[in-house]
């Protein structure tokens, strides 16, 4: 087995780092994050106006005549946006590399507000076939749903596919997928690949735009048939085969802090897999209570030697049997690297970083990526108790190295260390860094408020959400 | 947190207007006939031997529109056939296809638009019929 080497504390020796280099400044993106991800929504919204389109034609001139006409008409349409939009769904979850490492956390954002809108979207397809009908034969909603269920093929499993997809939306709303926790909730998630697939067959066989226009039908399948290839390829054979070439376990198991633990996961030619610190990987631990499900965390320490650092903290279930059952020795599957995270949203030469208690870990590996003087990198911890610091050791050992300037801020949020006052008091030059938030959806919020209150400019704060 | 929900409303209100313009620009683009245009009508030679033949008005129904056409020879009806029949999708086809051959037997055997709508396609039946009488109305007077 591979010797596992230290990750991190020990400072390398590096004589460019005092004087940085300066095309990193300078070097942008050919298509930034935000110019991309306009580029994608107008991209979105033309798949949309396509749909729109094709109703249009499709629509003979005389077909609107009664109520039942209009709410007929009324849930074709949402039923090809809804279509279309749980396509986009899928697409935005399909781990494409290049749009993972350039817009990161962006897909997940993009992937949450347009789900919710996608079930309320379908909530009003579902409802105007009923109503539509039930005014059509003047007969009950009841009857109507029995009877479109039992003569309609393809409907009911449509139907089964819709109540899962209610499902997931109700499970992530934030308090309940908090009480369901991370794994509940994801395969709860997971089971929308068979709903979407059971929803797709009514499409083709009752979508009037699709059986009156063979033309579209064969667009239609084609378009969902690539996304599943996609799937395939990026979500599993992918991942399959990077394990079979990596052959990743467990070297090191260590305690950082109260209930916080580093795992070192060495493998063969790590520097492939092109990671940088900052980005995350979704773990799958090979061992008994673990190895059915795979959990993102972020890299707490930049690659180093074929070797690989996360540490997490035991909130959970699945965090405490990890605590139990990591040894050295498991084998490790990976899936990654993800997110956008890194070194490069550096712009300027001042930084600073805010971690919200595991927050710190991508931040913690970030940093030591960073060249820079003395006071260019300052590092705040945020953390409720003392109990919730964690990799304090390593982060006062870059302290005394003279990488970064350490400050955990210890306080509730009622009495915040981190108000716009505390932040300008602490850092005076706030205004011409560039920060980095990790923490919580509420640490990060609060953060961000203060900041912009402090007169940060938008784009320069740069927030990566520890929630699933 | 109150701004997630005023972008849900607003969400809501802009696809309900957006859909709402698009089904009132195509109700417009139109501009419907508010009555279905009456039942037309070609006739090869004359007198009581004439043979006559009559399409009936469309009747919209919700799956889709039903016409009707006929030929009458010397007043009486020797054929029924439906030239537009409910075909959103296969099932309304399949199921008005069905309906319309039914239908076009019982008329030819009554010689009248008065026969029992089949089960299952009751509102294909009656917009059938509806047109159906129309086009005898036209052939007759």
């Amino acid at each position: 087995m591979v010797q596992a080497r230290s990750a991190g504390v020990e400072v390398p020796n590096d004589p460019e780092w005092a004087m940085p280099k300066r095309d990193w400044l300078h070097s942008l993106p050919l298509l930034p994050r935000r110019p991309l991800s306009a580029a994608l929504m107008v991209l979105l919204a033309a798949g949309v106006a396509g749909l729109l389109a094709l109703w249009w034609r499709q629509t003979p001139a005389d077909r609107l005549q009664s109520l039942p006409d209009y709410l007929v008409m009324l849930a074709q349409i949402t039923g090809l946006v809804g279509a279309y939009l749980l396509l986009i769904e899928i697409v935005l979850m399909a781990r494409l590399p290049w749009l993972e490492h350039r817009l990161g956390s962006w897909l997940v954002s993009a992937h949450r507000s347009l789900g919710g809108y996608l079930v309320l979207l379908l909530c009003a397809h579902v409802a105007l076939v009923i109503a539509a009908y039930s005014v059509s034969v003047h007969a009950p909603p009841p009857t109507v749903l029995v009877s479109i269920l039992r003569t309609y093929p393809g409907v009911l499993a449509a139907t089964i596919g819709f109540l899962v997809m209610l499902l997931a939306g109700f499970t992530s709303a934030r308090s309940i997928r908090r009480r369901l926790g991370y794994e509940g909730w994801h395969s709860i998630h997971l089971l929308m690949y068979p709903a979407a697939a059971a929803a797709f067959w009514h499409q083709i066989t009752l979508g009037a735009q699709f059986t009156r226009n063979p033309w579209a039908a064969e667009v239609w399948v084609g378009v969902h048939t690539a996304v599943a290839a996609l799937i395939i390829t990026y979500r599993i054979v992918i991942p399959a085969l990077n394990n079979r070439r990596h052959r990743f376990r467990v070297t090191r198991v260590e305690d950082v802090g109260p209930d916080a633990m580093s795992v070192y996961i060495t493998g063969r030619y790590v520097a492939e897999l092109g990671a940088e610190a900052g980005q995350y990987f979704r773990w799958r631990f090979m061992s008994r209570s673990l190895w059915y499900q795979a959990h993102p965390f972020s890299l707490s320490a930049a690659p180093h030697a074929d070797t690989l650092r996360l540490t997490f903290k035991c909130v959970g279930g699945y965090t405490n049997r990890l605590k139990r059952r990591l040894r050295p020795g498991v084998r490790v599957l990976l899936d990654g690297p993800y997110g956008a995270f890194t070194s490069v949203l550096r712009r300027q030469h001042g930084v600073v970083m805010i971690g919200g208690g595991i927050g710190v870990t991508p931040l913690r590996a970030i940093v030591e990526t960073m060249h820079g003087r003395r006071n260019d990198i300052v590092f705040i911890q945020r953390a409720s108790t003392v109990g919730d610091l964690v990799l304090t050791r390593e982060l006062e050992a870059l302290n005394a190295a003279g990488r970064i300037i350490y400050i955990p801020a210890i306080g509730s949020r009622r009495n915040d260390p981190l108000s716009a006052e505390r932040l300008l008091d602490l850092i005076p030059d706030l205004e011409d860094r560039e920060v980095f938030i990790c923490g919580s959806v509420g640490m990060a919020a609060a953060a961000v408020r203060n900041l912009r209150r402090a007169k940060v400019r938008r784009g320069r704060i740069h927030t990566e959400i520890f929630d699933f | 947190m109150h701004i997630p929900h005023v972008k849900t409303l607003l969400s809501i209100v802009g696809t309900a207007g957006a859909m709402g313009a698009l089904i009132a620009a195509k109700t417009s683009a139109h501009g419907l006939p508010p009555k279905p245009p009456p039942a037309t009508e070609s006739a090869l030679g004359t007198g009581s031997s004439a043979v006559m033949t009559v399409t009936g008005p469309p009747i919209p129904i919700t799956h889709g529109i039903v016409q009707v056409r006929i030929t009458m020879a010397g007043g009486r009806i020797t054929s029924v056939a439906a030239t537009s029949l409910p075909h959103d999708n296969n099932v309304s086809w399949a199921r008005s296809v069905g309906a319309a051959s039914v239908l076009a037997r019982e008329v030819i055997a009554a010689q009248s638009a008065h026969v029992d709508a089949v089960s299952g396609a009751t509102y294909t039946s009656d917009a059938y019929l509806k047109s159906l009488q129309a086009a005898i109305d036209a052939g007759k007077g």
